[in-house]
């Protein structure tokens, strides 16, 4: 019983230990930024800011969990902003319409891994490009948004909705709460199943997976309906703390959830990244983007900071691929 | 040792050193030692270009077109017509379809060369290395995806390049056209010159004899004879495949003899699953199965070593560990329950019973050597337990003491009762390993040697390169 325990705390330990290894270049930019900021701008570390920063971050993670679902198996998901605005504009379409909240909640999500699917279905019957495929796919299903909407935005007062949106246990944000638990979820899905492994083997090699007995079709339309479900979520959370549908929001969204993906760790060849970077990639833009409306610096300029550090990240992983391949 | 106005063939076994020979000439290679005399002068070849600028012209086995470009626009690349400081269409057009009607082919020079058959590629294939002005021509296997008609007006092409005093060397497995369109031929085995003769003053049992013979190392290893049937192939046919029929008894090596191309690779894609057969039964254990897909294949176990282990064997950015188990994860992983024991076990039982070098089962695959990568594509595929295993060249690119220890293992599973199709284009790695040898000719199954016994190169040869019309 006692050895047990021990051999649990070890690989938990153990499984730290990685963590901190692997993402240890993120890491040290996340504790260097905010300590600046920190100095900087002391209402950095206020508990309300930083309950609003972790508000703020939800979005993107779901996003970038979906995007990286669909990176690491060498593909890409461009529909992830247009499912956060046509979802919320379903789900607060659903309660003006009287359907009962969770039922709203489940037709959201539905939505959500339908569009997956309706992506990978695609994919997997022309074999076209997905950057093309998913594109395309933007497009419809922001269409979708629009006609469920009439084009305007729709507006609902129900307190139900605070409670979801702006809501808090034990002093977080609910919405942070429903992030842990998909962040959780998908560590587990992808750590412990098959259909992780699968995942990883089609990104790093599609016909070496193939030949080995793994369905193609069938991981591409998993990892897509993840996508699809993650971001249904996010426009769900959103529209709550809106008390509205708006479905011209979340434009470019994607390009935030590649950024956050890629800063984590995750690469675009396929095969390589993981869940835990990616919270770590969507916290760093989060930290950066707030500390720079902290310290009123132009939005213009904070577009270009973000641009340059997605660039220095990418070069420096390279760098050290480069290094370790020689 | 070619001569202005020739057509010198090239002939030996699949990996005999031909193609290498002429890249060496094409500059695409470039040689430890020796030297290339043209008119009797040394040249040194670095690239394409100066091959080219030397009169070299190639026509290689593969089409290497620009499918979204025109036929002209093909034929000019690297070196376009201009106008000041526009391209001159019109000009290139022009000198592209006269071209075209000298050599009597059908075709416009402003198709695009994606609309075109592959016959028609070739054809412009073969335009393009008469394009330049050539002194030698080096023709690949020119002939592979041509028709019978094709052939004959290719074959007056030679005859007119060979009037204006362009050499040509010719390499072709087909025995009949060596013998009508050849002045000289020369053997190569094993990267060495064999020898040269004139096509009058040899037969075609004195060819064959020049390109088989490659040494033996060793004794004919014992192998088991096999007990009754567990699998059964039955006019399986499609693009690649013309009704090929044969049978796979319990516990045998069976030898897949032919050249490159003969659809041997092709009937192992057919029965696992990768390139399903349009009709044809494969009846397994008495059942009739259908594999749509290698996950099928793999479900009634029967795994394949492809022959590309980088492409199709690992996924070599990942580490030795996750490929290891990647055909096997349904024994340790349970909906979200990792048993990590039982997955060490399936480890360590195989990354040890054939000895991978490794730092760890942590490293990725790319990091280590070739025979290593196979080892563990092979260790991957044990750990599957499949009962029929398809090899395919699973010695190519490796150094002869991996060779043995991959004969030792192959003979081992025989030995337990697993049944084996081996591929191979080495004839004696064949003749020494198998129970009985098939042959495969221009996507036909020839012959099935019942016996190895007194079966010589030469006999398998023959049926190799000439099928059973001659």
């Amino acid at each position: 019983m006692k050895k047990g325990t021990n051999k649990r705390r070890g690989l938990l330990q153990n499984a730290a230990v990685s963590y901190i290894k692997k993402n240890v270049g993120i890491l040290l930019a996340i504790v260097i930024i905010s300590t600046v900021l920190s100095i900087l701008e002391p209402i950095f570390r206020t508990t309300a800011n930083l309950t609003n920063v972790s508000r703020q971050i939800v979005t993107n993670l779901l996003l970038s969990y979906g995007m990286t679902m669909a990176l690491l198996i060498g593909a890409i998901d461009l529909t992830v902003g247009s499912v956060v605005a046509s979802a919320g504009c379903i789900f607060i379409t659903a309660i003006g319409a009287g359907i009962p909240f969770a039922a709203a909640f489940f037709i959201s999500v539905l939505f959500g891994c339908t569009t997956g699917a309706c992506c990978a279905g695609i994919l997997n019957v022309t074999n076209l490009p997905p950057f093309i495929v998913t594109l395309a796919m933007q497009k419809i299903i922001r269409g979708i948004g629009y006609i469920v909407t009439n084009g305007k935005p729709v507006q609902i007062i129900d307190s139900r909705l605070k409670v979801l949106g702006s809501g808090y246990i034990l002093g977080i944000p609910n919405p942070v709460w429903i992030s842990i638990l998909i962040t959780i979820l998908l560590v587990i899905l992808v750590n412990q199943t098959k259909f992780g492994r699968h995942v990883y083997a089609v990104g790093g090699n599609e016909d070496a997976a193939r030949f080995a007995g793994v369905s193609i079709h069938s991981v591409r339309l998993r990892a897509y309906m993840i996508s699809g479900c993650c971001a249904a979520i996010a426009g769900i959370i959103l529209a709550a703390r809106m008390y509205s549908g708006q479905p011209e929001l979340a434009t470019g969204y994607e390009s935030d959830a590649i950024a956050a993906s890629v800063l984590g760790g995750v690469r675009f060849t396929g095969g390589n990244g993981s869940i835990g970077g990616v919270v770590l990639g969507a916290l760093l833009l989060g930290i950066v983007n707030n500390g720079m409306n902290l310290l009123n610096i132009p939005s213009y300029i904070q577009t270009m900071v973000q641009g340059c550090i997605i660039l220095g990240a990418i070069t420096i992983d390279s760098l050290k691929r480069d290094k370790k391949e020689r | 040792m070619k001569k202005a106005g020739e057509v010198h063939a090239l002939m030996g076994e699949n990996g005999a050193g031909k193609s290498t020979l002429m890249k060496i000439l094409a500059g695409i290679y470039s040689c430890d030692e020796g030297e290339i005399l043209i008119h009797g002068q040394t040249v040194a070849i670095r690239d394409t270009i100066a091959a080219r600028n030397q009169g070299i012209n190639f026509i290689h086995q593969e089409i290497c077109l620009a499918e979204n470009m025109s036929i002209a626009e093909n034929l000019y690349i690297g070196m376009e017509l201009c106008s000041g400081l526009f391209l001159d269409k019109k000009k290139m057009l022009a000198i592209t379809q006269e071209h075209l009607d000298e050599l009597g082919m059908d075709l416009r020079a402003s198709d695009q060369v994606s609309s075109l058959s592959i016959a028609q590629k070739q054809m412009v294939e073969i335009a393009r290395a008469l394009f330049f002005d050539a002194k030698l021509v080096v023709m690949d296997e020119p002939t592979t995806s041509l028709t019978n008609k094709e052939v004959e007006s290719l074959f007056a092409q030679i005859e007119k390049l060979k009037k204006n005093h362009v050499a040509i060397v010719y390499i072709s497995h087909r025995m009949e056209e060596i013998f009508q369109i050849a002045d000289r031929v020369t053997v190569l085995r094993d990267g060495c010159f064999i020898g040269t003769e004139k096509i009058r003053e040899i037969d075609m049992q004195k060819l064959i004899s020049m390109m088989v013979g490659r040494e033996i190392g060793q004794e004919r290893m014992e192998v088991p004879t096999g007990g009754e049937t567990i699998m059964q192939a039955k006019n399986l046919f499609n693009r690649h495949l013309k009704q090929v029929s044969f049978e796979l008894r319990r516990g045998e090596i069976l030898g897949f003899a032919g050249l490159v191309g003969a659809g041997r690779t092709e009937t192992a894609c057919a029965v696992f699953g990768i390139d399903p057969p349009e009709s044809g039964e494969l009846i397994l254990n008495g059942k009739n199965v259908v594999h749509k897909s290698p996950r099928d294949a793999i479900r009634n176990g029967i795994v394949l070593f492809p022959e590309d282990r980088k492409k199709y064997g690992l996924i070599t950015s990942l580490s030795v560990k996750f490929n290891l188990t990647l055909p096997v994860l349904h024994q340790f992983i349970k909906g979200i329950r990792v048993d990590s024991e039982t997955e060490s076990r399936i480890i360590e039982r195989y990354a040890h019973k054939l000895a991978i070098k490794m730092a760890g089962v942590g490293q990725a695959c790319a990091g280590l050597s070739g025979g290593n990568q196979q080892k563990v594509v092979i260790s991957k595929w044990l750990a599957a337990e499949p009962s029929i295993i398809i090899l395919d060249e699973p010695t190519r690119g490796i150094d002869i003491g991996a060779k043995q220890d991959i004969y030792d293992l192959i003979k081992e599973l025989a030995d337990q009762g697993l049944s084996i199709i081996l591929i191979s284009s080495e004839l004696p790695e064949i003749l020494k390993l198998s129970s009985r040898i098939a042959v495969m000719h221009e996507g036909r199954l020839e012959k099935i040697f019942e016996t190895v016994d007194g079966i010589t190169q030469e006999e398998i040869m023959y049926y190799a390169v000439e099928g059973k019309d001659i």
